[in-house]
C-alpha cells in the first residue's frame, strides 16, 4: 500500500516536476523586441523563470536553473560564464558560436548566413550570375561554410573601414552583376549605406541587403528572416531546445518592385 | 538761437558742439555701416544657410529620386522641421515636373511664372523669401564624367528669419549707442565745464595783467594735474613779471631822471629825420614845446641863427649821411621869445645790436651864460689893462703937470702979475691945471683916486648929489627918486660915490633928447647864489634908469673904456671913472640897454661890515 501511494504521488507530481524547468532569461531591458519575447515566454507559463536584465541589476547567486535563454550578443556573452545549456537568439557576432562554454549551445543568428542567402538567391536568379559578397574582416566569419554548389560565379570582396567609399566605388566598377552585403555594422553606417545605394542605382548593379530596413532605405533586394514569424517561433524553439530539438527560421526575399525593373537582370517571376 | 549766438565762442560750447558733431557723424557712419553690414551679413548668412540646407537635402532627395524610398523624403521633411528658416522644398523630375512639395504650415508656395535660381522676392504677406534651385545629377562614369540628370529641387528660405534678429540687434545697439552717447555727452559737458573753468580763470587773470594788475595770484585748485601745474607756472610767471616790471620801471625811472633832469637838450633823431626822443629841457632852451619838433622836425633847422646855419648844415650832413662822429660845434639859435642863445652841439650816430643805423643821438647845451661870462672876463681884462695904462700915463702926466704948474707960477711971480708974461703964464697954468684934473680923472679910473671910506648911507649921498644937479638938468627931464627907507649902510668914499651918481645922472640926461625921465632907485639885495660873476652876499643896489636913446651891444661893450664917447665933445672918462670907483668899492656894475628904449645901470656895493672897516684901519 505504501508503495502504491508512493507511486501515485510520483505519478501525480512527476509531470509537474518535469513541466516546470528553471530558465534563466538574460536580455537587455531597453530593447522592446526582447521585452516582447520575454513576455511571450512568460505567457507560456511552462517555465520557472529567472530574469537577468543586463542594463539593470543582475545578480545570479545560484546555478539552480536548467538552461539559459539569451537575447542578443551581450546576453550570450554574459551567459557563457554559467556553463549551462544555452539557447541564444538574435546573435549577430558569428564568432560567438566558437566560444560556447557548455556542452550544449544553440545560436539563432540575427541574419541568415551566406549559404542561406545564396540558396535563396539561387531560387530567383539565373545561373552564372556574377556575384560578389561584400564583407569586412569582422563579418568574414559570416561565410563560415564553403560556398560551393551554387550556380553562380561567387567572389568574396573584403573591405576595410579606411577609405571605404573609394574602395566601394572600385568594387562597383568591377564586372559583378549582384553584390551581396554581409551582415556588418559597417554597411549599416548611414554614409556607407547611402553610397552603396547610390552606386547600386548608378552602376545598375543589384545589391542584396541583409535587413528588411534596407529595403525601406532604397535597396532593391533584401534577403533575411521574417521577424514577425520569428517572434512566434521563439517560444517553440525554447520548448524544442528543452526537448533537444531544433527548428529553423524561415527566410524571405523582399523586393522593391518599384525600382527592381530598372536593373538589367532577369528574375524568376515566381 | 540767441543763447547759441551768445555762447558760440565759449570753450564748453565749442567742445560740446565738436563732440556732438563727431557723435552725429559717427552715428551716421555707424548707421550706414551697420545697414550695409546688416544687409551683407544677412545675405551671406542666408546664402550660407541655403547652401547648408540644400546640401543636407540634396543627399536625401538624390536617394529619394534614385530609390523612390519614402524614408529619404521623410528625412528631408525632418530637416524642414529642424531648420526653422526653411519654409519648404519642392522636388522636380528631370523634366521639371513637380514630384513632391513639402512646405511649412501656413506657408504658401509663391506663384512664380518662370523660376530662376537665387531669387529673392517679396511676398506682401510672408515677407521676403529666398529661393534656391538645385540640380541633382549622378555620375554614371567616373572616368568619362558622364552625368545623368535626376531632377531638381527648390528650397524656399525665409529672408526675414535672418534679417529680423539682426534688425532687432541693430535697433538694440542703436538705442544702447544713443544711451551711451547721452551719458557720454553729459560726461563730456561735465569735463568741458571742468576744463573751461581754469581756462576762464587764466583768461580773466591775463586780462587783469593786461590792465596792469601784476600782483595777481590764482589760488584755485582744479584737481587736474596739468591745469594745476599751468596755474603754478602762471603764478610764477606773474611773480617774475612783477620783478621784471619793477626792474623795468626802475630802469625807466633812471632813464627818465637822466633824460628829463638834464639841462641839456637831448634828442634822438631817426634816419628819416623824425625825432624819436626829445628831452623836456628842449622847451627850456628853445622856448618851443617838444611836440613842435616832433610834429615838424624842420623847426630845428629853422631856429638856427642864419649866420651859423652853413656850419650846422655841414655838420648835420656829415653826421646823418656819412654817419661820422663829429667834433663839438657851437652855434646860435633864436628862441621862441626872440632871444639869441649859444648852444654847444655834439652828436653821434647810433646803431642797433645787429649793426643797423638807427639815427643820430644829439645833445645841445645852452652855453649862453658861459659865452657872456667869457665876454665879461675879456672885457674886465681889457678894462684892467687900459686902467693900468691910463694910470701910468696919468701919473706921469700929473708929475709933468706939477712941474709945469710950479714953473708957471714961478714965472708969473718973477715977472709980476700985470705983465704980459704973467698973463700968458696964468693961461698956461690954467691949461696945466685942466690937464692935471684930467690926469686926476684918469687916476680915478685906474686906481679909484684917493679913497677915503667911511660908514655911510647911500640914500643921503644920492639926495645931496641930486639936489646939487637938479638945477643943471633940462626942465624936460623928470628926475624920480625911489630910495629904500631902511637901506643898509655901506663902507665907501662919499666924494667918489657922489661923483658916480653925478656921472651916471649926467650921462642919462645927455642920452635923453627932449622929454624923458631919470629914475634913481636904491634897494637892499641879498644874493644867495652867484649872479653874473657877482658873489653871494648882502648888497646895496643903486639903479639909474633913463628913457633915453639906449645903446647897442657893441656900444655897451665899450662904454667903460677911457676916452670912448659917443658924444661929439665928450672926453670919455665919466663912465671909466664910475667903473674905477665901483671897483675900488669892491662893487659890480651891470648895464641893460635897448636902442630907443633906454638904459639901466645897476651898481652893487657890498653892505657895511665892521670887519671891512677894521681891516682898513
Amino acid at each position: 500500500m505504501k508503495v502504491f501511494f508512493f507511486i501515485l504521488i510520483a505519478i501525480i507530481f512527476a509531470p509537474l516536476e518535469a513541466s516546470c524547468a528553471h530558465i534563466l532569461l538574460v536580455y537587455r531591458n531597453d530593447i522592446k523586441a526582447y521585452q516582447r519575447l520575454v513576455n511571450q515566454v512568460k505567457m507560456m507559463g511552462k517555465f520557472d523563470l529567472l530574469e537577468c536584465q543586463l542594463n539593470n541589476s543582475c545578480s545570479i547567486k545560484n546555478n539552480s536553473f536548467d538552461f539559459i535563454v539569451a537575447f542578443g550578443d551581450s546576453a550570450a556573452k554574459y551567459s557563457h560564464q554559467f556553463k549551462k545549456p544555452l539557447i541564444a537568439f538574435f546573435i549577430s557576432d558569428y564568432s560567438l558560436a566558437y566560444k560556447c562554454s557548455s556542452q550544449r549551445c544553440l545560436y539563432y543568428f540575427l541574419f541568415p548566413n551566406a549559404k542561406q542567402v545564396l540558396t535563396k538567391l539561387s531560387e530567383i536568379l539565373p545561373t552564372k550570375t556574377r556575384i560578389a559578397i561584400l564583407c569586412s574582416a569582422n563579418s568574414l566569419s559570416w561565410i563560415s561554410q564553403p560556398l560551393k554548389g551554387f550556380p553562380f560565379e561567387i567572389t568574396v570582396e573584403t573591405i576595410s573601414s579606411s577609405e571605404i567609399l573609394s574602395n566601394l566605388r572600385k568594387i562597383f566598377r568591377k564586372n559583378y552583376q549582384i553584390i551581396v552585403l554581409a551582415p556588418d555594422l559597417l554597411f549599416l553606417q548611414k554614409k556607407v549605406l547611402r553610397e552603396i545605394i547610390k552606386l547600386s542605382y548608378t552602376s545598375k548593379k543589384l545589391v542584396v541587403g541583409f535587413s528588411s530596413q534596407m529595403l525601406e532605405l532604397g535597396l532593391p533586394l533584401v534577403i533575411t528572416y521574417d521577424y514577425e514569424q520569428i517572434y512566434s517561433l521563439i517560444p517553440k524553439a525554447i520548448e524544442n531546445f528543452e526537448k533537444q530539438k531544433y527548428i529553423s527560421f524561415p527566410i524571405s526575399i523582399f523586393i522593391n518592385k518599384k525600382v527592381i525593373k530598372g536593373f538589367p537582370i532577369n528574375f524568376d517571376e515566381q | 538761437m540767441k543763447i547759441w549766438k551768445l555762447n558760440k565762442d565759449n570753450l564748453i560750447v565749442r567742445l560740446f558742439l565738436s563732440y556732438l558733431i563727431l557723435l552725429a557723424l559717427f552715428l551716421l557712419f555707424s548707421l550706414c555701416l551697420a545697414s550695409y553690414v546688416l544687409h551683407s551679413e544677412t545675405k551671406l548668412f542666408l546664402i550660407n544657410s541655403a547652401n547648408d540646407v540644400t546640401k543636407l537635402l540634396k543627399d536625401d532627395i538624390e536617394l529619394f529620386l534614385l530609390s523612390q524610398a519614402e524614408t529619404y523624403l521623410e528625412e528631408a521633411k525632418s530637416i524642414l522641421e529642424n531648420y526653422p528658416y526653411l519654409l519648404g522644398f519642392t522636388i522636380y523630375d528631370n523634366k521639371f515636373s513637380k514630384i513632391v512639395s513639402h512646405k511649412r504650415k501656413n506657408y504658401q508656395e509663391p506663384k512664380i511664372s518662370k523660376f530662376s535660381n537665387n531669387l529673392i522676392f517679396e511676398d506682401p504677406k510672408q515677407g521676403k523669401i529666398y529661393s534656391k534651385l538645385e540640380k541633382i545629377e549622378i555620375n554614371l562614369n567616373d572616368v568619362t564624367k558622364q552625368k545623368k540628370l535626376l531632377g531638381y529641387f527648390r528650397v524656399d528660405i525665409s529672408y526675414d528669419y535672418f534679417e529680423k534678429p539682426k534688425k532687432h540687434l541693430f535697433l538694440t545697439e542703436t538705442v544702447a549707442y544713443l544711451m551711451f552717447a547721452l551719458v557720454a555727452a553729459i560726461i563730456s559737458y561735465y569735463f568741458s565745464s571742468k576744463l573751461s573753468k581754469p581756462i576762464n580763470i587764466l583768461i580773466s587773470s591775463a586780462d587783469k595783467i593786461k590792465d596792469g594788475e601784476l600782483n595777481i595770484q590764482i589760488k584755485e585748485k582744479t584737481g587736474i594735474r596739468e591745469f594745476d601745474k599751468l596755474i603754478e607756472a602762471f603764478n610764477a610767471m606773474t611773480v617774475a613779471l612783477q620783478e621784471s616790471h619793477k626792474r623795468l620801471k626802475e630802469s625807466h625811472e633812471h632813464l627818465r631822471i637822466v633824460a628829463e633832469f638834464t639841462a641839456d637838450w637831448e634828442y634822438w633823431q631817426a634816419p628819416d629825420g623824425s625825432f624819436l626822443y626829445i628831452s623836456p629841457s628842449c622847451e627850456q632852451i628853445t622856448g618851443y614845446p617838444v611836440e613842435s619838433f616832433q610834429k615838424d622836425p624842420s623847426l630845428y633847422e629853422r631856429i638856427i641863427h642864419p649866420e651859423d646855419l652853413p656850419t650846422w648844415r655841414q655838420h648835420h650832413e656829415e653826421a646823418h649821411e656819412k654817419q661820422q662822429s663829429h667834433q663839438e660845434i657851437e652855434f646860435r639859435i633864436v628862441t621862441a621869445q626872440g632871444k639869441t642863445k649859444w648852444l654847444s652841439h655834439v652828436c653821434n650816430p647810433v646803431y642797433s645790436n645787429d649793426g643797423r643805423f638807427m639815427g643820430i643821438r644829439g645833445s645841445n647845451r645852452d652855453i649862453t651864460y658861459r659865452k657872456e661870462l667869457e665876454e665879461h672876463i675879456f672885457q674886465a681884462q681889457k678894462m684892467e689893462s687900459i686902467a693900468r695904462l691910463a694910470g701910468g700915463v696919468a701919473h706921469d702926466l700929473n708929475n709933468l703937470m706939477a712941474a709945469i704948474i710950479g714953473q708957471t707960477e714961478l714965472l708969473c711971480y718973477s715977472s709980476g702979475d700985470d705983465t704980459m708974461e704973467c698973463q700968458r703964464a696964468k693961461k698956461i697954468l690954467n691949461i696945466a691945471r685942466k690937464a692935471s684934473a684930467l690926469a686926476e680923472q684918469l687916476l680915478n679910473y685906474a686906481r679909484g683916486g684917493s679913497f677915503k671910506p667911511e660908514k655911510i648911507n647911500l640914500n643921503k649921498i644920492v639926495e645931496e648929489t641930486v639936489s646939487l644937479q637938479e638945477t643943471s638938468l633940462s626942465p624936460d627931464i623928470k628926475l624920480k627918486l625911489d630910495l629904500s627907507p631902511d637901506l643898509w649902510p655901506i663902507y665907501g668914499d662919499p666924494h667918489q660915490l657922489s661923483q658916480v651918481i653925478m656921472n651916471l645922472t649926467m650921462n642919462a640926461s645927455e642920452a635923453i633928447s627932449g622929454e624923458g625921465c631919470i629914475h634913481i632907485e636904491t634897494r637892499n639885495v641879498t644874493l644867495k647864489a652867484v649872479l653874473e660873476s657877482i658873489p653871494p652876499g648882502k648888497y646895496v643896489v643903486l639903479k639909474v634908469r633913463d628913457t633915453g636913446a639906449g645903446m647897442d651891444k657893441e656900444t655897451i661893450s665899450k662904454i667903460f673904456e677911457p676916452f670912448f664917447s659917443t658924444k661929439e665933445f665928450g672926453r670919455g672918462l665919466g663912465l671909466a671913472a664910475v667903473f674905477g670907483i665901483v671897483k675900488t668899492h669892491r662893487g659890480h656894475i651891470r648895464v641893460y640897454s635897448e636902442v630907443g628904449k633906454g638904459t639901466l645901470f645897476e651898481i652893487f656895493i657890498p653892505a657895511y661890515r665892521e670887519e671891512d672897516e677894521s681891516a682898513d684901519k
